[in-house]
């Protein structure tokens, strides 16, 4: 068996991997910004849903990342699924759940199994008011980021996201060279609004400009709308 | 997690200013103070759970390594991944 991964299975192995990989940088922004919280607030990237909500019955046994992310479990997970093409995923009640990037919305408080999920599709729900801070254009390694950022809202309640930025090498940040823009989501006035502080200045690997993509629960497409520079502030209303 | 403890001083004398990162096979409370990320185990076990209690041990920064010499489950292992703190390849099949 060669040793290198993207040599074996069939060419959908190949493009479910290759999309697999791609979704990890798509995030990049936000879980750098989510490390940045388990630095400052010593706050866990990988949280049980007990954190967000502390009332949920299976609030133990259900996974989150950040306080907005929900990943189904999958079978190689070894936590419940009986095969690798099905998921199991708890979701928490009193909440509206988006299918990530898309307008598909459900209500909380049930348990949804899936069979037959399709090799290259990740069952993740994004929680509602929520604001993810994406890299928008694919590239090949992580010294290539910055340029667009990509925001998505999940409406249906007030949200608020900070993206941190630094240097991405030394240990600077320790000293405060860093940038966050704070994300604001005004959920009845329909309205993003951002700012920015801190002393680090930017890079090469800096986000510069801004495309925002809102989905409201169940709309027949999600809104877009663009922003050439991020600036020190700024706001866009839909 | 002396070993940690060592790494890092050795690091900050030798290249002062920069990053210190390493993935360790097993965890010690505090060795998170000297970068040290860790992975849940050479096996195919590695869940939700483990990575969860980790987590609230104190260690955030663990993978789940992918591991499969199937390749679909390897598929759904790297997909796992991409939500978890680390995201690392690891196989020790010959």
């Amino acid at each position: 068996m060669p040793r290198f991964p993207y040599l074996w299975g069939g060419p959908e192995h190949q493009v479910a991997f290759r999309k697999a990989l791609n979704m990890r940088y798509h995030f990049l922004p936000h879980i750098y910004s989510l490390a940045h919280q388990a630095h400052t607030a010593l706050r866990p990237l990988a949280i049980p849903a007990f954190y967000e909500f502390p009332d949920d019955p299976l609030g133990d046994s259900t996974y989150m990342f950040g306080s907005t992310i929900l990943p189904a479990a999958l079978a190689a997970d070894g936590f419940r699924t009986p095969d690798e093409n099905t998921t199991v995923v708890n979701l928490p009640a009193n909440e509206t759940w988006f299918a990530f990037n898309s307008t598909r919305a459900v209500s909380g408080g049930w348990t949804e199994t899936r069979h037959d999920v399709p090799l290259d599709e990740m069952v993740v729900y994004i929680r509602a008011g929520a604001i993810l801070c994406l890299q928008r254009d694919v590239v090949q390694y992580s010294d290539a980021i910055g340029g667009v950022l990509e925001v998505h809202v999940y409406a249906g309640h007030d949200g608020r996201f900070t993206l941190v930025e630094d240097d991405g090498a030394t240990t600077k940040y320790l000293s405060g060279d860093t940038r966050s823009t704070e994300f604001l989501w005004s959920d009845a006035s329909s309205k993003l609004s951002w700012s920015v502080t801190g002393a680090f200045s930017g890079d090469a690997n800096s986000y510069t400009s801004l495309q925002a993509i809102v989905f409201r629960a169940n709309a027949t497409a999600p809104a877009v709308a663009s922003v050439r520079s991020i600036g020190k502030g700024g706001s866009i209303t839909f | 997690m002396w070993w940690n403890q060592l790494q890092e001083a050795q690091w900050r004398q030798a290249l002062p200013g920069q990053r210190h990162f390493t993935i360790n096979r097993a965890f010690q409370p505090g060795m998170q103070r000297y970068a040290g990320t860790s992975w849940t185990g050479d096996g195919q076990d590695c869940s939700h759970k483990k990575t969860l209690s980790w987590s609230l041990y104190g260690q955030l920064y663990t993978s789940c390594d992918m591991t499969s010499p199937d390749a679909t489950i390897l598929v759904r292992q790297y997909q796992n991944a991409v939500f978890l703190p680390i995201m690392r390849v690891h196989q020790m099949h010959g």
